[in-house]
């Protein structure tokens, strides 16, 4: 077993989380939520991104829709829906009943 | 001369639908990077997807390394998009485990997936933005434009068309079939919550199309300054048609709520740098105490206020004019009481209604979903209320009327000689110049400040003297009957005696009123007056023209002054009726009638064409004198040349 995989199956139960709450805020460019994450600490390749996110709108979590862009080929613009925002007040609940708990213990 | 390698030549290449300028040893290294992310990625349920969307970001991110710094795609800018986006080696490192929480979830999940291009060249109507039946947000699909211009348009065209474009619309309702449609426009129309006098629509329109927001406030302005000016010489037309496009546009669009949408309204594309650009920008505020905000706000304001006022003025005005201005209303209403449930009625049970419709339209373009329990009950109790009042005062109101009593008074009149004649009493009242006729066109009703006088007065039979018991034979008499309706027989044995109606007699001419008389503090309850001659036999009654017709022996006749000893008096004889039109011999009734209107006829004829003649010799003067002024105009101009 090594550290790495541990981290990386840490990493990625939190991501999904993250970018779900950026999601939230509003309407966003696959590109805008990377540098978000990059900034805050939590760097991804767009290659993990973007799977992600087609399998949470596929899922019936977010909607999206193609931004014609001035010079440039059109944007990907990702927008959570209803069933997201409860699907992320799930997350929240538990996460912050996780956070606590950890907290507790370590 | 030999060139290095390095110095390799640019190739375009068309990537995802643009054009790319490359080096030739960057685009056979991102050619070889795209082919692992393919393998990658389609290994992976909903790979495709994913992969076609990356290409896209790889478009995306290969133009701006070229619009950026250099004219081509180097090496290094792919290096960059590696590091960006990540080897297969990387993600699958990052994502551990990823795989069989994919497949387990898009199993479950069934399809959602994306129309393909052939789908969207496809007129549809959009399920998902829709507000009434989504044929505007389907055309705006279609043709890659913003809903709200089909709406405006459709609003606009159905208020011009008087209703055509509503029957378009529900035609295209019909026809079309309905789908859940993505957006693919890039320009939205907000409303823009930073640059607001008002609602923010002039702001987001100024942004809409990249013009100063003054100027579109202006132009929506425009109408007032013109009709101001002009003194409504459009009769608040184009007003009218700016307020309503204002109306619809605010209540079609929304507010921009986040950075993002912000950038939608002008069109703009949305990266990092475009937005973190605007987040350092102090929010461009307006400064809304500046004077010029404050005036336009004023002059914004009442410019809604003056044109809600107007339109619901108009509505109300009309329904209150019609009931209230109709001359005897408030001797019908007489009590305050009755004016009150009147004007209720008006109010809350045939104008309340409409609110009602505007309201519930507005909420309706406005895409306020779902009933409002509190509109409800407020709209609910006031069209009880409405409703109540119409009830109460229609009662009343048949109460007032369901009796009818009559009271009468018969004189004896002192005539000495044959002949009793009968004239107007007052030719200002007459109706049309004629007692005892009404016109269209104008009621049988005048007022003074005292009293209402109402014109209808029968002065509809003669008889024989010594018919009622009591008569003297060899005496004229009047008999004037004034009925009136009323709330029982008390109340219209009441309204009777209220009213009066005046007869004169001297000098052998007896004179009747063309009016029943009622005091204004009484209600007006039809009363009115019947007159009725005795004549005794052999003698005769002589009406002036301007008592029209009467009925006797049950036949109509024509009143008419006798001059130079030739004219019509009225003899009964023997249960018989004669009519004299001259000293001697009796006429047929019949015949004589004929020639009366022939006569009358004739005469109104020959006044006409009189009247005529005489308008246009007038006229023919003024032209001449105009010539003459013209000649000494001319001659002036001469001199002084």
């Amino acid at each position: 077993m090594k550290a790495e995989n541990i981290q990386s199956q840490m990493k990625k139960g939190i991501l999904e989380f993250c970018i779900l709450s950026i999601i939230a805020r509003g309407e966003v460019y696959p590109a805008d939520i990377v540098v978000e994450l990059q900034d805050k600490g939590m760097p991804i390749f767009e290659g993990t991104l973007y799977p992600l996110l087609t399998r949470l709108k596929n899922a019936g979590f977010l909607d999206y829709r193609w931004v014609e862009s001035s010079g440039g080929p059109p944007r990907k613009y990702y927008a959570m829906n209803k069933n997201g925002q409860e699907f992320l007040k799930q997350l929240e609940g538990s996460w912050n009943s996780l956070l606590a708990a950890v907290q507790r213990i370590v | 001369m030999y060139k290095p390698k390095t110095m390799n030549k640019i190739n375009q290449v068309e990537y995802c639908g643009r054009s790319i300028p490359f080096h030739e040893e960057a685009y056979e290294q991102f050619n070889r990077y795209e082919q692992e992310l393919k393998e990658y990625f389609l290994a992976m349920e909903d790979g495709q997807e994913v992969f076609e969307d990356l290409q896209f970001r790889l478009a995306d991110m290969l133009e701006s390394k070229v619009n950026k710094s250099e004219p081509s795609v180097t090496t290094d800018h792919i290096d960059e998009i590696i590091n960006a986006i990540g080897r297969p080696a990387d993600l699958s490192s990052e994502s551990l485990g990823d795989e069989d929480f994919v497949q387990s979830e898009t199993k479950s999940s069934g399809h959602n997936s994306t129309e393909s291009s052939e789908e969207k060249k496809k007129l549809y109507r959009d399920v998902n933005e829709k507000i009434i039946g989504g044929v505007a947000s389907g055309l705006g699909n279609y043709f890659s434009m913003d809903p709200i211009a089909f709406r405006v348009l459709f609003a606009i065209f159905t208020i011009f068309t008087q209703g055509f474009g509503l029957i378009v619309y529900g035609i295209l309702w019909v026809i079309l079939k309905p789908k859940a449609l993505k957006q693919n426009y890039s320009k939205r129309l907000y409303r823009n919550p930073h640059d607001k006098v008002i609602s923010g629509v002039c702001g987001g329109l100024a942004n809409f199309f990249g013009v100063e927001s003054w100027i579109v406030r202006v132009i929506f302005l425009l109408p007032i300054l013109i009709e101001a000016i002009s003194g409504g010489l459009f009769h608040g037309a184009s007003f009218g048609f700016f307020f309503l496009t204002y109306l619809i546009l605010l209540f079609s669009t929304k507010e921009t709520e986040s950075k993002t949408e912000e950038m939608l309204s002008r069109g703009e594309g949305v990266t990092v740098n475009s937005l973190s650009e605007h987040l350092q920008q102090p929010n461009y505020s307006v400064d809304t105490n500046s004077n010029l905000n404050k005036i336009l706000r004023i002059v914004a304001y009442l410019f809604i206020a003056f044109a809600l006022i107007f339109m619901l003025a108009a509505f109300l005005g009309f329904s209150f004019l019609t009931v209230f201005s109709f001359p005897f209303t408030s001797a019908i209403l007489h009590t305050p009481f009755l004016k009150w449930l009147a004007g209720l009625t008006i109010v809350f049970f045939l104008f309340l209604p409409i609110i009602a419709f505007c309201v519930w339209a507005i909420r309706r373009i406005g895409g306020v979903k779902g009933p409002n329990r509190k509109l409800r009950l407020a709209f609910g109790s006031m069209w009880g209320l409405g409703t109540t009042s119409a009830i109460l005062l229609s009662i009343l109101l048949v109460q007032q009327f369901n009796s009818r009593s009559e009271r009468s008074t018969m004189t004896a009149l002192n005539v000495t000689g044959d002949t009793l004649f009968v004239k107007s009493l007052d030719e200002n009242y007459l109706n049309n110049g004629k007692f005892n006729t009404s016109s269209m066109f104008k009621l049988p009703y005048t007022q003074t400040p005292k009293d209402h006088r109402w014109s209808e007065v029968h002065f509809d039979k003669i008889e024989k003297s010594g018919s009622v018991k009591g008569q003297n034979p060899d005496s004229f008499y009047v008999r004037v009957e004034i009925s009136a309706t009323g709330n029982g027989r008390s109340g219209s044995q009441k309204n009777a005696s209220l009213a009066s109606y005046k007869t004169e007699f001297n000098n052998n001419s007896l004179y009747l009123a063309p009016h029943t008389v009622i005091p204004r503090t009484a209600p007006f309850r039809f009363q009115h007056a019947h007159v009725k001659l005795y004549v005794p036999e052999g003698k005769y009654i002589e009406g002036a023209d301007e008592m029209g017709e009467c009925f006797i022996g049950g036949k109509r006749v024509h009143f008419k002054s006798k001059k130079n000893g030739k004219g019509m008096s009225i003899r009964i004889n023997d249960d018989e009726v004669y009519i004299n039109e001259e000293e001697d011999g009796d006429v047929d009734i019949s015949i004589n009638e004929e020639l009366e209107d022939e006569l009358d006829y004739q005469k109104e004829a020959l006044e006409r064409a009189k009247a005529e003649t005489k308008r246009n010799i007038e006229i023919e003067k003024q032209k001449l004198k105009l010539e003459m002024e013209k000649l000494k105009l001319e001659r002036l101009l001469e001199d002084e040349e």
